[in-house]
């Protein structure tokens, strides 16, 4: 065995451990999720296959509709919003409060990360109550009128995302503050010599300089927005009406209540595992940073 | 050297780890591959005893009720497990929890057969998941406990076990809604908690201040007095409706029990969705005007659940709403009243619960079972329940209707009030898209005919098979 094979070898053992897991839990999990997509299956009763049936009857079910524009609005409004708030409160951490009070606040705004979504939903639709709620208190306090957050389809879906956002920045602003860590101190000083403001700072030199790591966070935002479940499922079941219905939301009803219907529950994984591949195919072919991470 | 011979090491374990996992799970799969069969076999078997029992049954009372004296024989069940599921009833304040009261009234099952009892509380917000999940991979219940909504599909499924046989006719004569569990042409379900009926719930004290001394008893009636609430109390809701519920079960107070009262009905004797009609238009448009025409409701009502109405009637807020009864009688410090409301031109009708009992089919002691099921609906045990637990309508002749029970004279005069929910294919889904139909109509998204033009046009071509 020559070294190059040895090498190669060796490399191969690695990774199998890893591979084994993936295969298990992921690869083979997509590729039979795939095959149901195209049966009708109960769980109880063995897949019969149907073509294209269920991809076709997706076309005309005005839940699935709902729940695919429900999805793709909730992901709008996230990913930017938790996206420039993360880089803003890092970068002023990191300008600022390079001390006990920055850690502080980063541990603090970590909190929401590592809470359960469920507790979260379940606090955050106690806060955002239309009648005793929190939020309408203080609105009421300085003479504002109250809002209907989760009881009408105009708010609730934004009332949705606003829950997210607060949960989701914490992690987030985390790596952008490792992010600008890493950048050295070199660029901000020759940028003090040459006359830049903190503002010029920011713009020429961090937030370039942040480029991989914002592709990062903005992937991940995507595919976390895409997956988005609990805190609907909690906050208002979907409703009112269909507003805040998502598309894993559709997955679970079907699959899990009433029939069961685990293929066309597939048939509606498969089209979320499309959105996603295009929507990551779209953002490698235009944001993805020419060096490696 | 060392350490790529250190590092091979390590690895070879952790695919020797892996394997060994593999081979484990292999094994066990392998195990349950060939127990599958033979649950299967067995199970296939007992459906066949069961069919062919129940046959007989057709043919001859005698073997019926040998079948059913058999379940009354002493039965050895040591070392088996017969675990039940039930949701929970108790109050978080009350004096036992539920787990506790069916532990303590299992016991004697325990004692007699030798076998362990497993029960297992199942929270209503993931009960249907539960039972989908745990049925179908035979991680199920001996024992469970269903709703009308559940049944049709564990019965399509041959999940379900036809029960008469282990009842004899004394047994049947004694249950006064034994014939609400046949469904689909068989007995499986027993009916355990029967009633729980919705009634229109008014604050007496808050209704005598706007110069109202009875509660209404017709659909108009009820507009009046709540125009009458809002003009000399413009501090109190006049009445409360819970439509931010996350879960379509609140249907069972909010809609069909004007559904039922103008006289519609939900689907036909073959199953064919009947929601569109004259009468049922009647009742959407009812609660449509509620909203919006006469402005009874405000629009906080599509964010308000069970849980906030309750409570905001509870602390005098509220004038009217509709609850059931076993938490009606919750609401302590309250001058309190209720009544049934009738349609301009139909009955009074409600809602009313009929849940079962259910013997899964996957049970390996099918007359332990039957034998438990006896004893957790006799009359002595549901007393208890009634008491201790949850306060709801007797469901044996020998039980009687507590003399201080609010509702006493409900439950004796007003059966013929009492609407239970139909079993048909792919009800629990359908409930969904009409409840969330009706939000949208309730935030004047949709008219009330489009409701019922939408959720007929959902349900024929996306649920129904």
């Amino acid at each position: 065995m020559s070294r190059k094979t040895r090498e190669a070898f060796e490399g191969y053992v690695y990774i199998i451990p890893s591979f084994i897991i993936l295969l298990i839990f992921y690869i083979i999990p997509i590729f039979m999720s795939g095959y149901y997509s195209f049966t009708s299956y109960s769980l109880v009763k063995a897949p019969r296959f149907v073509g294209l049936r269920n991809y076709m009857k997706m076309l005309t079910d005005s839940y699935v509709l709902a729940a695919i524009k429900n999805t793709f609005i909730y992901t709008l409004v996230t990913v930017p919003f938790q996206t420039i708030l993360a880089l803003l409160f890092a970068a002023f951490l990191a300008m600022r409060f390079r001390n006990w009070f920055g850690e502080m606040i980063r541990s603090a705004m970590f909190i929401p990360v590592i809470a359960s979504a469920v507790a979260c939903g379940a606090v955050w639709a106690v806060l955002m109550d239309t009648d005793n709620g929190l939020l309408n208190f203080i609105l009421h306090f300085f003479g504002a009128k109250g809002i209907n957050w989760l009881g009408s389809s105009q708010y609730a879906l934004i009332s949705i995302c606003i829950v997210a956002i607060w949960k989701n920045v914490g992690y987030f602003l985390v790596i952008y503050y490792a992010g600008i860590m890493g950048i050295s101190r070199d660029l901000f000083e020759a940028a003090e010599i040459d006359g830049a403001s903190k503002w010029q700072e920011f713009r020429l030199i961090t937030i370039p300089m942040l480029k991989p790591v914002t592709y990062l966070i903005v992937t991940l935002g995507i595919i976390w927005s895409f997956q988005v479940f609990d805190l609907s499922y909690v906050m208002t079941g979907g409703g009112p009406g269909k507003s805040t219905v998502t598309l894993v939301m559709d997955i679970y009803n079907q699959a899990f209540k009433g029939n069961g219907k685990m293929g066309y529950a597939s048939a509606i994984a498969m089209v979320l595992l499309l959105f996603i591949v295009i929507v990551n195919l779209i953002e490698n072919r235009f944001f993805k940073p020419k060096e490696e991470v | 050297m060392k350490k790529k011979v250190l590092s091979a090491v390590l690895s070879a374990v952790m695919v020797m780890s892996l394997s060994a996992c593999g081979n484990s799970a292999s094994e066990t799969q392998s195990t349950a591959a060939s127990a599958a069969p033979a649950a299967a076999t067995s199970a296939a078997a007992a459906t066949s005893a069961a069919a062919a029992t129940s046959t007989a049954a057709a043919t001859s009372a005698a073997a019926a009720t040998s079948a059913a004296a058999a379940a009354e024989d002493k039965i050895d069940a040591t070392g088996e497990t017969l675990t039940v599921w039930m949701p929970p009833f108790a109050s978080a304040d009350g004096s036992i929890t539920d787990q506790a009261f069916w532990e303590r009234e299992l016991k004697p099952i325990a004692d007699e057969t030798g076998c362990k009892i497993n029960v297992e509380i199942v929270p209503w917000d993931s009960y249907e998941e539960k039972y989908t999940t745990g049925v179908n991979s035979n991680e199920g219940p001996d024992i469970g406990y269903m709703y009308m909504e559940m049944f049709y599909d564990y019965i399509h499924n041959d999940q379900l076990e036809d029960v008469d046989q282990y009842f004899t006719d004394a047994d049947k004569s004694n249950y006064l809604y034994y014939d609400l569990g046949n469904i689909q042409g068989g007995q499986y379900g027993l009916p355990v908690v029967v009633g729980n009926p919705r009634v229109l719930i008014g604050n007496m004290d808050i209704l005598s201040k706007a110069g109202i001394t009875a509660m209404p008893t017709t659909w108009d009636e009820l507009v009046t007095d709540c125009k009458a609430v809002m003009e000399k109390e413009p501090d109190v809701t006049p009445l409360a409706q819970a439509w931010g519920n996350t879960h379509f079960g609140v249907l069972n107070e909010l809609f069909w029990p004007y559904f039922w009262s103008a006289g519609a009905s939900i689907v036909d004797a073959d199953g064919n969705l009947t929601v569109d009609t004259a009468q049922g238009l009647e009742a959407a448009q009812f609660i449509y005007d509620l909203r919006y025409k006469d402005n009874i409701l405000n629009d906080s009502c599509t964010s308000t659940d069970g849980d906030a109405a309750l409570s905001n009637f509870k602390d005098g807020k509220v004038a009217f709403e509709y609850e059931a009864t076993g938490n009606a009688t919750r609401n302590e410090g309250i001058n309190w009243s209720y009544s049934i409301l009738a349609a301009p031109e139909g009955g009074a009708k409600t809602f009313v619960a009929a849940d079962c009992l259910v013997m899964l089919s996957s049970c390996k002691d099918k007359p332990l079972a039957a034998k438990a099921m006896k004893l957790m609906t006799s009359t002595d045990v549901m007393k208890r329940f009634h008491t201790e637990v949850s306060s709801q309508m007797p469901i044996t002749k020998d039980e009687e209707i507590a003399a201080d029970d609010p509702f006493k004279d409900l439950y004796a005069n007003d059966g013929d009030k009492f609407q239970t929910l139909p079993v048909f294919e792919g009800s629990a889904e359908f409930y969904d898209y009409f409840y969330k139909d009706l939000q949208s109509m309730m935030q004047g998204q949709m008219k009330p005919e489009d409701v019922l033009k939408d959720a007929t046009d959902y349900y024929n071509s996306n649920i129904k098979e």
